[in-house]
């Protein structure tokens, strides 16, 4: 096993979570390696501080709130559950309610579906589930990607094959920045536009994600603020988006949309190793 | 391999007898509950969402306990169900954004000895750097090294597979370890 192998078990291997051989590989590997070995010291460190952490003390009246609040609810159980009985009676001898009530619920399914089919519907499904792709990803990037891929059409190819599919030879066909590693590539036909989206993982094993596009905006932010940067002689467009950064620049004919940058220095990189190599 | 588990002794005595009186809705095995695991449950809301806002969001876990308790089936430990049931509470807490950016819990209320100056200082770093982390990967954190759990339990209790409970870790104490550092920690 490489560094990288032996750092994705460094978690498990201080908890106890490994099976015997697997490790011995990583004791092994530790013996011989002082880069993996810093990392595991850090580990072990970070636990050793963690065990210094003292425990507060609840409030003594805590049970006595919890107590009231559930003396509160059960008396309004009992108010509800009295007039609720006599509507209920009360309707069920009145066809006259039953009619209503079922027109009632026909306009409002109507509604929802004209909602969802007329052109700002769809847009505004899409901008709901772009934003939770988005929240998604900084949690999960593994789950945000099968979301993405569950809701919209797509295909597995290699970047070089994209040009059949999208008309242009997408940049990352070009390579990524060294210490990046492309993990798939995906034509995924959206609402918005079709466009050649991009797994990548840095060293450390995090992701982001590259879009090329045919339109400047398609909308993916929806209402979140965004400033204008020039980066790299380029004009980027910002979205903060849970902790990290999402840019949108042009880049050929096209644009680039990068999601989950950890910072400016790490867009600067980006926009520069692409333009490099156009 | 065995895994380590860890088994709380207060809520190990929750026993199907209390829990059917607690489906009754009798007030004493409710109690009874309460004062069983009420301090795992406040110490993990304290990490988890700040001093401040820990004993609303521990009363609002003990309500769902109540409430829901006929959703537990058994199936995995009452630790585990609690534990879930926290955790969720905590996250759409924090997901509320009314205070996001919690604070730290600086001044310890059990500390009854003055400990070293320079542990003292990393403890206070440390407390720090968990409110910086990401309230996802803090529950990572906070079940395995402050609650002692398994990777099977952390997986049960946060819904995600076993298998990427070591990755997540790892994650985590990246991230936390970054943290530290910008706050000018060297280890």
């Amino acid at each position: 096993m490489n560094c990288p192998d032996i750092k994705n078990l460094l978690s498990a291997y201080l908890d106890g979570e490994l099976a015997d051989e697997l490790r011995a590989d990583v004791s092994a590997h530790l013996e011989r390696c002082p880069d993996c070995t810093h990392e595991f010291q850090g580990f072990e460190k970070l636990s050793r501080m963690a065990s210094t952490l003292q425990s507060a003390v609840p409030p003594e009246h805590l049970w006595k709130r919890i107590e009231t609040e559930l003396d509160q609810s059960l008396d309004a159980d009992r108010s509800r559950r009295q007039p609720m009985a006599w509507a209920a009676r009360w309707f069920v001898a009145s066809p006259r309610w039953m009619t209503a009530a079922a027109l009632l619920v026909a306009i409002g399914i109507s509604w929802f579906a004209y909602q969802a089919w007329t052109p700002q519907g769809k847009h505004e499904q899409f901008t709901a589930d772009f934003s939770h792709y988005l929240t998604e990803f900084r949690r999960d990037p593994d789950v945000a990607q099968q979301f993405l891929l569950a809701k919209y059409e797509h295909r597995p190819l290699l970047p070089d094959q994209a040009i059949q599919t999208v008309g242009y030879r997408p940049a990352v066909a070009n390579g990524l920045p060294p210490d990046y590693r492309m993990e798939s590539t995906n034509v995924i036909n959206m609402p918005c536009c079709t466009c050649v989206e991009t797994v990548c993982q840095r060293s450390d094993g995090s992701r982001l994600v590259i879009f090329e596009h045919n339109d400047l905006d398609p909308q993916w932010f929806d209402d979140r603020p965004e400033i204008a940067a020039h980066c790299q002689g380029r004009q980027c467009r910002l979205v903060e988006v849970n902790d990290r950064l999402a840019a949108t620049w042009s880049h050929d004919q096209r644009h680039i949309t990068v999601i989950g940058i950890q910072d400016l220095d790490e867009l600067s990189q980006l926009v520069a190793w692409f333009d490099n190599g156009k | 391999m065995a895994s380590k588990e860890a088994h709380d002794p207060e809520t190990a005595a929750i026993d199907g007898e209390v829990l059917s009186a607690c489906r009754a809705g009798e007030r004493s095995a409710q109690q009874r509950v309460y004062e069983l695991c009420h301090l795992q449950v406040y110490r993990l809301m304290v990490r988890m969402v700040g001093l401040q806002d820990a004993e609303d969001v521990t009363q609002q876990v003990f309500l769902q306990v109540f409430r829901k308790i006929d959703q537990f089936d058994g199936h995995s430990k009452f630790e585990t169900w609690l534990y879930r049931l926290a955790m969720n509470e905590a996250l759409q807490q924090l997901r509320k954004g009314r205070r996001w950016k919690f604070q730290p819990l600086t001044h310890d209320p059990m500390s009854v000895a003055k400990p070293e100056e320079e542990r003292g200082e990393e403890k206070e770093l440390l407390e720090q750097a968990l409110a910086r982390l990401d309230p996802e990967l803090r529950a990572l954190f906070v079940l395995r090294e402050i609650e002692g759990l398994s990777y099977r339990q952390i997986a049960e209790t946060i819904n995600i597979p076993e298998g990427t409970v070591g990755s997540r870790l790892n994650r985590a104490r990246r991230e936390l370890q970054q943290h530290l550092s910008e706050l000018g920690w060297k280890p």
